[in-house]
C-alpha cells in the first residue's frame, strides 16, 4: 500500500511536474526505501491487531537499559495512536482509556525529532519513585528526553486515571501534547482522527475540569478547544442558543465572538443574554460589575433582559465592522511549534473590538445593580434564605419565580370570575408563596408594594396605609387594584370615604349581619364617588367587604371624625342614614348607634330624624365631593337631565311638574267626588242612615220632605218663611212641636246635604239662625 | 276644572293669607299625595263601616301635616263620621295626672264636628238627634222615651264608665222634658269633661264619676258607640302636634303617654273599638328619637318599625306610619298654580299671572330666603296670595314690577318650639335650656 502510494507520487510528480521535481522524487524514493526497511523490523514487536484490541505485550514494551531511541522517521500517526477505551500495558503500567501514542520513531510534525508525546516503551523507566505530585521535568518536556524517573512517574499518572488534581501539571501537559497532535495534525491526514474530534474534545474538557486552575494549561487547553470548536460554531447560528458563560471581564469567549459576529452578519438584534455576556466578558468595561452580578447570576440576567428590552425597545442591532474575526492557536507541544500557522480566519466581523456598544450597556448594568443590590446583600447576609419569600421581597417583583407568578395569576383569575374581590385567610393566601420567615410590618409593606405595582393585586387591610400587621389567621380581601396604581399615597378624601364606610358598616352590623343589599348599596356608592381615583375606588370596595366581616366598634372613630369639615360630616351622616334604610327597618339599637355617631359628627339630632324621615320616603343624594380635591359641594337635589328648566336660581324638573299636575288633578277629582258632587257621590256616601234601621222605620212611615219625619218636614216648611230666625224663637217653635231644636236642625241639615250638598239652616252666631236661600229658591220652584 | 264656589275660595285664601290651614276647600289646593290620600280614604271607609284606624302622619315642619289632617277630617265629615280634633300642647296630653288629659278631652269635645257643623260644637246636635230618634221610637212603641234611651244605651253600660254615660244622656232628656235648662247644661258639661269634682257631678247629675285624666280614652270609645247609635258612622280623632309628648322632659310622664298610644294602637290593631279612628300628626323625631321618641318605647318601636319589604322605592301605604315628604320645588310650583286658579275662581282666563310669573316668584323667594321657601311654604304662600291680591285689585299693575317689592320672612316657627313640661318639672327644663343633658349625667356613674 505504502509502496504503491510512493510509486504513484513519484510517477505523478514525474509526469505532471516534469524534470524539475525529479530530485524531490528521488528524495521520496529514499524515504520510501527507509520506511520499508523499518516497517519490516517493527513487525517483529508490534502486531497492530493485537495491540489495538486490548493490551500490548509487556514483554515487548519493557524498557531496555541500553536502548536509545531510533531516528524519528515515521509519520503514520494512526499506527501509534491508541484510541479511546483501549488499555495499553507499558512496562507493567496498565494505561486505561488510551489516547496516547505508543511506539518508537514517530516524528514530530515540526522538525525531525521524535514527537514529545510519544511513549516509547523501550526507553528505560524508573519505577522506584513514582510520585507524580512532584515535579520531575522542565518546561516543554518530551517523553523521550525526560529522566527514567519522570517517565515512570508519567506512566504511573497515566495508569492512575489521569485525574489526580494534585498531579504536577507537567505530566498533564505531556499527555495533552498527544491530544493536541491528534487534533491539529492527524486530522489532516487520517479519517480515523477526524472521527475522534469529539472524544478528544471531551477529554480535554475533562482535563480542564480538573486542571483548569493551572493558568498555562487552562490557556493552552481552551485555546485548542476553541480552535477546534470554531468549526462547529460557524456551521450553525449559535446566537439562537443561550449565550456562553461570561468571563467577568477576563476576555471574550470564542463562542461569544462568533455569536456576535453572526448577529452582526445577519443584522438581527442582540439577544439580551448575549448582550450581557458581551458586557460581562469585556475587559476594562466602563463600569465593572459588582458582587451582585455573580452572586445572583440568573436574577441579574433577568433584570438586564428587562432593562435591555426597555432601553432598546426590544433589542439593539449590530452593524458589521471591518475587523474580521480570526482565531489562532499557539500549540503547547514543541513538536507542533512552527510546523504550520494554526490560524483560522472566519468570514465574520469581530464586533468585540467595538467599545461603543459596551458604553451603551453600562447604564443598564448600573440599573441592574441598583435593582439587585438589596437582594444580593440580603442573600449575602442570609444565605439560608435563598428562595424564601423574604428574599423574593428584595427582588424586583417581575423576577419572582414562575411558580409564584402562576399562583398569582390563578388568584387573579378567581377574582375576575367572581367579578368581586375574594375573601380568604391571610395564611391561605400566603401559602401560595414560598416560606416567609420574617414577617414584619415593613416587609409586609414591601410585599404589598410588589403585589400591587407589578401584579395589580391588592390586599385589604393594607398596613401601608395605617393599621397594624394582620395576623396570619385573619381574614383578608384580595382584589384587583386595577392599572395605574403606582401611587401608594392615598388621597385624604379616601380616608373620609373609608371612615364613612366604616361607620356605615358598623350601623349595618347592628342587626347581626351585613346584608348583601347593604354591601351592594355601599359598593355602588363607592363607584359613584368620582372624586376617588379608580384605584381608590377598587380599594374602597375591598375595604367595604373587609369591614363587613370584622367586628367593628367605635374606637378611634371620634378622633377620625374630628378632622373632618362640615360638608364631609354631612356626607357621612347621609350615607349612614341611607344604608340604615336599605333593609327597610331600622332596629332600635341601630337608631341608638346612629344617634351616637351623629352626636360625634356634631349634627343636631333633630336634623338626624328629619334625614331619616326623608330617607324613608325616597333615597337621599349622598353628595359626591367635588373632583378638584378642594372639599365637598353642598347637597343639591338630583335633577332629571332632559327636562330641566332653569330660571334664575331655580332649577325645575318640568317632567316632574307635569307628573305632579296630573297627580294633583287625580287627587282633586277624588276629593271633589267626596266634597262637591252630591248626585255623583251616591255610591260612596252613606245616603241612608242604615245603621239605625229602627229609627229609619219611624221616618219612612210618612212620605215626608227629603225623607224627613212629618214633624221635621213641617218644621222645614215653617222655617222657609223667614230668612233669619232668633234661636229663642226657634226653640219655642221646636218645643211646641215636641222637638229638640239642635237635634232637629242636625237632622234637617243632614237631609239637606243629601239633597243639595249644602246645609239648610246655619247658625250665623249663637243667637241667629240663617236659612239657606238657595235651597228655599229651589223648593219654591 | 269646574268653577270654584266663592265661599270655598274665600275660605281658602283667607286662611292661607293668615298663615293657617283652611278648614274647607283643601281639595282645591291639594298637590300630589295621591297614594297617601287613597290610603287614608280606605281607612276612613273602614271606620265608617265600624272598623278602626290608627295612623301616624309623620312629616317635617312645614311638610303639611296639619293640612293633611284637616283634609282627612274634612273627608271624614263627608263620610258621615263625627270628628274630634285637637292640638297637643303642654297642657293637653293623652295621659296626665294634673288634669292635662281631661283638658285635651275638653278641647276635643269642643271641636266635635259633624258635616252640618264642621267647625265644632256639634255635641248638642248629636245628643238631641239621638234622643229625637228615641222619642220617635217610643211614640211608635207606646213606651216612655226614657225607657227607649236606656234600652239603646244598655250595652254602653257594659263598658267602662258606660253606665254614667247613659245616665247623663238620660239626664239631658229629663232636662229637656222638664224644661230644666240647668240639667241639660250640666249633662253637656259632664260630657265635655268640664266637671272637675265628683261631688259636683253627683249633686248635679247623680253620677258617681266624672271624666278625668284616666278615662279619656274610654270616654272616646263610648262616644264612638254613642254616635253610631245616634245615626253617625263613627268617630275620627285627629291629634296634631304630637311632638309635644316628645318634648316632655320627664321620662315617666312621657312613657305614660306613649303607653296610652300603645293601648290605642293595640285596640286598633285588635279591633277592640268600633268605628273609632285615630290620626296623629308628628315630626320625625317624635317618631324616631331613640331616647324620647315613640321608638324609645320598645313595644311601640317594634310595632311601628317600617315594613322590611317596603324598600328600594316601594312604599307600604297601609303601614301605621304614613310619611309625608316635604314639598319639592316642583310641588311648590304646582301649588302656586293651584292658588292662582283658586284666585281666578277656577277660570283660566282670569289668571292674574302667567306660568313664568310663578317661576319668577319662586326665584325671588329663593334669593331672599333660600330653599326653605318651598320646604316651609307658609310665609311664601301668604306672600304669593298678597301679590295676587294686589294684582287683582290693580288691573294696570304688572307682576314684574311688583315682584321686587315683596318682602318674605323666613318661617322660623319651628325654632320657637322649645322643650316644655309641667311646672313641677321646671328643674329639668332649666337643664335642657342650658344645653346640659340631664339623662347623660344620670347615666354617668363612677
Amino acid at each position: 500500500m505504502l509502496q504503491l502510494f510512493g510509486a504513484l507520487i513519484v510517477l505523478g510528480v514525474i509526469m505532471q511536474l516534469g524534470p524539475l521535481f525529479i530530485g524531490m522524487g528521488l528524495v521520496g524514493f529514499v524515504i520510501w526505501v527507509l520506511v520499508k526497511i523499518f516497517s519490516s523490523k517493527e513487525k517483529n514487536f508490534k502486531t497492530p491487531d493485537s495491540l489495538k484490541h486490548t493490551t500490548v505485550n509487556s514483554h515487548q514494551y519493557s524498557s531496555q537499559e541500553s536502548y536509545s531511541p531510533r531516528e524519528a522517521t515515521r509519520i503514520d500517526s494512526d499506527s501509534f495512536w491508541f484510541g479511546e477505551g483501549q488499555t495499553i500495558n507499558v512496562c507493567e503500567n496498565m494505561i486505561p482509556g488510551g489516547m496516547v501514542y505508543v511506539g518508537n520513531g514517530l516524528r514530530a510534525p515540526a522538525g525531525y525529532s521524535v514527537d514529545c508525546a510519544l511513549i516509547d516503551p523501550q526507553l528505560p523507566i524508573n519505577k522506584l519513585d513514582c510520585d507524580y505530585r512532584i515535579r520531575k521535568m522542565d518546561y516543554w518536556p518530551s517523553y523521550s528526553e525526560i529522566s527514567p524517573e519522570a517517565r515512570g512517574t508519567y506512566l504511573k499518572w497515566l495508569s492512575s486515571g489521569k485525574n489526580d488534581p494534585e498531579a504536577d501539571i507537567g505530566y498533564v501537559f505531556l499527555y495533552f501534547y498527544g491530544l493536541e497532535r491528534r487534533l491539529l495534525h492527524d486530522i489532516d491526514h487520517s479519517p480515523t482522527a477526524k472521527n475522534e474530534i469529539y472524544t478528544i474534545r471531551a477529554e480535554i474538557e475533562r482535563l480542564l475540569s480538573i486542571y483548569g486552575g493551572k493558568g498555562s494549561f487552562n490557556t493552552y487547553a481552551n485555546s485548542l478547544l476553541n480552535y477546534v470548536k470554531v468549526d462547529d460554531y460557524v456551521k450553525s447560528t449559535i446566537y439562537t442558543q443561550a449565550a456562553p458563560a461570561a468571563t467577568y471581564h477576563a476576555g471574550f469567549p470564542l463562542e461569544l465572538r462568533v455569536g456576535l459576529g453572526q448577529i452582526a452578519r445577519d443584522g438581527v438584534a442582540i439577544p439580551p443574554d448575549w448582550a450581557l455576556a458581551w458586557y460581562l466578558s469585556t475587559p476594562n468595561p466602563p463600569m465593572f460589575t459588582r458582587t451582585a452580578a455573580q452572586r445572583c447570576k440568573d436574577e441579574f440576567k433577568m433584570i438586564f433582559a428587562e432593562e435591555y428590552k426597555r432601553a432598546f425597545n426590544g433589542g439593539l442591532k449590530l452593524t458589521s465592522n471591518k475587523t474580521k474575526l480570526s482565531l489562532s492557536h499557539q500549540p503547547a507541544s514543541k513538536s507542533l511549534l512552527s510546523s504550520k500557522a494554526y490560524t483560522k480566519s472566519l468570514e465574520l466581523p469581530d464586533v468585540t473590538v467595538l467599545t461603543s456598544y459596551i458604553k451603551k450597556f453600562a447604564p443598564l448594568v448600573q440599573n441592574c445593580h441598583d435593582r439587585l443590590d438589596s437582594y444580593s446583600r440580603f442573600l449575602g447576609r442570609n444565605p439560608d434564605k435563598v428562595g424564601s419569600l423574604d428574599a423574593l421581597l428584595e427582588l424586583p417583583a417581575s423576577l419572582w419565580p414562575d411558580t409564584v407568578k402562576e399562583a398569582i395569576s390563578q388568584i387573579k383569575l378567581n377574582i375576575s370570575k367572581s367579578s368581586r374581590p375574594i375573601e380568604m385567610k391571610l395564611s391561605s393566601f400566603l401559602a401560595q408563596f414560598p416560606e416567609w420567615k420574617d414577617r414584619s410590618k415593613k416587609r409586609m409593606g414591601l410585599f404589598l408594594d410588589a403585589l400591587s405595582h407589578h401584579y395589580n393585586l391588592g390586599i385589604e387591610p393594607d398596613c401601608r396605609f395605617g393599621g397594624s400587621l394582620p395576623e396570619s389567621d385573619s381574614d383578608v380581601i384580595i382584589f384587583d387594584v386595577g392599572k395605574d396604581n403606582q401611587n401608594t399615597v392615598l388621597d385624604p378624601h379616601y380616608a373620609v370615604a373609608s371612615l364613612a364606610m366604616h361607620l356605615s358598616v358598623l350601623v349595618s352590623q347592628v342587626d347581626g349581619k351585613v346584608s348583601e343589599e347593604e354591601i351592594t348599596m355601599l359598593i355602588n356608592q363607592a363607584d359613584k364617588w368620582m372624586y376617588l381615583k379608580p384605584v381608590e375606588q377598587q380599594r374602597l370596595k375591598a375595604h367595604i367587604l373587609w369591614l363587613s366581616i370584622q367586628n367593628l366598634n367605635m374606637s378611634g372613630v371620634k378622633k377620625r371624625i374630628e378632622s373632618l369639615d362640615a360638608a364631609q360630616k354631612e356626607m357621612i351622616g347621609n350615607l349612614i342614614i341611607q344604608v340604615s334604610q336599605v333593609d327597610g327597618n331600622v332596629p332600635l339599637d341601630a337608631m341608638k348607634l346612629i344617634e351616637r355617631i351623629f352626636k360625634l359628627l356634631g349634627v343636631d339630632s333633630t336634623k338626624l330624624y328629619s334625614k331619616m324621615h326623608q330617607a324613608a320616603i325616597e333615597p337621599i343624594t349622598i353628595v359626591p365631593p367635588s373632583s378638584n380635591g378642594e372639599g365637598f359641594v353642598l347637597p343639591i337635589q338630583s335633577v332629571a337631565k332632559q327636562t330641566t328648566s332653569i330660571v334664575g336660581t331655580i332649577k325645575l324638573d318640568m317632567s316632574k311638574v307635569a307628573a305632579l299636575q296630573a297627580d294633583s288633578e287625580k287627587v282633586t277629582s277624588i276629593l271633589s267626588t267626596i266634597f262637591n258632587e252630591g248626585e255623583a257621590s251616591q255610591d260612596i256616601l252613606i245616603s241612608e242612615p242604615l245603621y239605625n234601621d229602627e229609627f229609619q222605620e219611624v221616618g219612612s212611615t210618612v212620605e215626608g220632605l227629603w225623607n224627613l219625619s212629618p214633624a221635621l218636614s213641617e218644621l222645614v216648611q215653617t222655617l222657609i218663611g223667614k230668612q233669619t230666625w232668633d234661636r229663642a224663637e226657634l226653640d219655642e217653635i221646636a218645643i211646641d212641636r215636641g222637638l229638640m231644636l239642635e237635634g232637629a236642625l242636625e237632622q234637617i241639615n243632614e237631609a239637606a246635604f243629601e239633597k243639595f250638598d249644602q246645609p239648610f239652616a246655619e247658625a250665623e252666631d249663637d243667637d241667629i239662625i240663617e236659612i239657606n236661600q238657595e235651597i228655599v229658591e229651589v223648593m219654591k220652584e | 276644572m269646574s268653577t270654584i264656589r266663592p265661599k270655598e275660595r274665600d275660605a281658602v285664601l283667607q286662611s292661607l293669607r293668615a298663615g293657617v290651614v283652611p278648614r274647607i276647600g283643601q281639595h282645591l289646593i291639594q298637590v300630589g299625595r295621591v297614594r297617601e290620600i287613597e290610603a287614608m280614604l280606605k281607612d276612613i271607609e273602614r271606620v265608617a263601616d265600624g272598623g278602626t284606624m290608627f295612623r301616624l302622619v309623620i312629616g317635617e315642619y312645614g311638610s303639611g301635616k296639619t293640612f293633611f289632617l284637616n283634609l282627612i277630617r274634612g273627608v271624614s265629615l263627608e263620610k258621615k263620621l263625627v270628628t274630634v280634633h285637637a292640638d297637643l300642647n303642654p297642657d293637653r296630653r293623652l295621659h296626665a295626672t294634673g288634669g292635662q288629659a281631661r283638658s285635651l278631652f275638653a278641647e276635643l269635645m269642643k271641636n266635635i264636628s259633624t258635616r252640618t257643623k264642621p267647625d265644632g260644637g256639634a255635641l248638642v246636635g248629636i245628643i238631641e238627634r239621638f234622643i229625637s230618634n228615641a222619642r220617635m221610637e217610643a211614640t211608635r212603641k207606646g213606651v216612655s222615651p226614657e225607657q227607649i234611651i236606656h234600652e239603646k244605651l244598655a250595652h254602653l253600660s257594659e263598658m267602662v264608665n258606660g253606665y254614667d254615660f247613659a245616665t247623663v244622656i238620660a239626664a239631658y232628656w229629663k232636662g229637656f222634658e222638664s224644661g230644666q235648662e240647668q240639667l241639660k247644661g250640666d249633662a253637656i258639661r259632664w260630657l265635655r269633661g268640664e266637671f272637675t269634682t265628683k261631688t259636683d257631678a253627683r249633686t248635679s247629675l247623680g253620677v258617681r264619676t266624672i271624666i278625668d285624666d284616666a278615662s279619656i280614652y274610654d270616654q272616646l270609645k263610648l262616644l264612638s258607640k254613642f254616635v253610631r247609635l245616634a245615626g253617625y258612622a263613627g268617630v275620627v280623632v285627629c291629634l296634631d302636634e304630637m311632638v309635644n309628648l316628645y318634648k316632655l322632659a320627664n321620662t315617666q310622664a312621657r312613657n305614660a303617654n306613649y303607653e296610652q298610644i300603645l293601648r290605642i294602637l293595640n285596640d286598633s290593631l285588635q279591633g277592640n273599638s268600633d268605628g273609632l279612628g285615630f290620626i296623629f300628626g308628628g315630626t320625625p323625631e317624635f317618631l324616631m328619637d331613640v331616647r324620647r321618641g315613640l321608638y324609645s318605647y320598645t313595644a311601640l318601636q317594634s310595632r311601628l318599625t317600617e315594613n322590611a319589604f317596603a324598600k328600594n322605592g316601594f312604599m307600604d301605604y297601609n303601614h301605621p306610619v304614613l310619611r309625608l315628604a316635604s314639598l319639592s320645588q316642583e310641588e311648590f310650583l304646582v301649588l302656586l298654580g293651584k292658588l292662582r286658579n283658586v284666585f281666578a275662581f277656577g277660570d283660566p282666563s282670569r289668571h292674574l299671572m302667567p306660568d313664568e310669573g310663578l317661576i319668577a316668584f319662586m326665584d325671588h323667594c329663593n334669593k331672599r330666603i333660600g330653599d326653605c321657601y318651598f320646604r316651609t311654604p307658609r310665609t311664601t304662600t301668604t306672600a304669593f296670595i298678597n301679590l295676587l291680591s294686589v294684582l287683582e285689585q290693580n288691573a294696570d299693575a304688572d307682576w314684574r314690577n311688583l315682584l321686587g317689592h315683596i318682602d318674605i320672612e323666613k318661617d322660623m316657627g319651628f325654632q320657637n318650639e322649645v322643650f316644655t313640661d309641667s311646672p313641677s318639672l321646671n328643674d329639668s327644663v332649666v337643664h335642657k335650656s342650658t344645653g346640659v343633658d340631664v339623662d347623660e349625667f344620670a347615666s354617668f356613674k363612677l
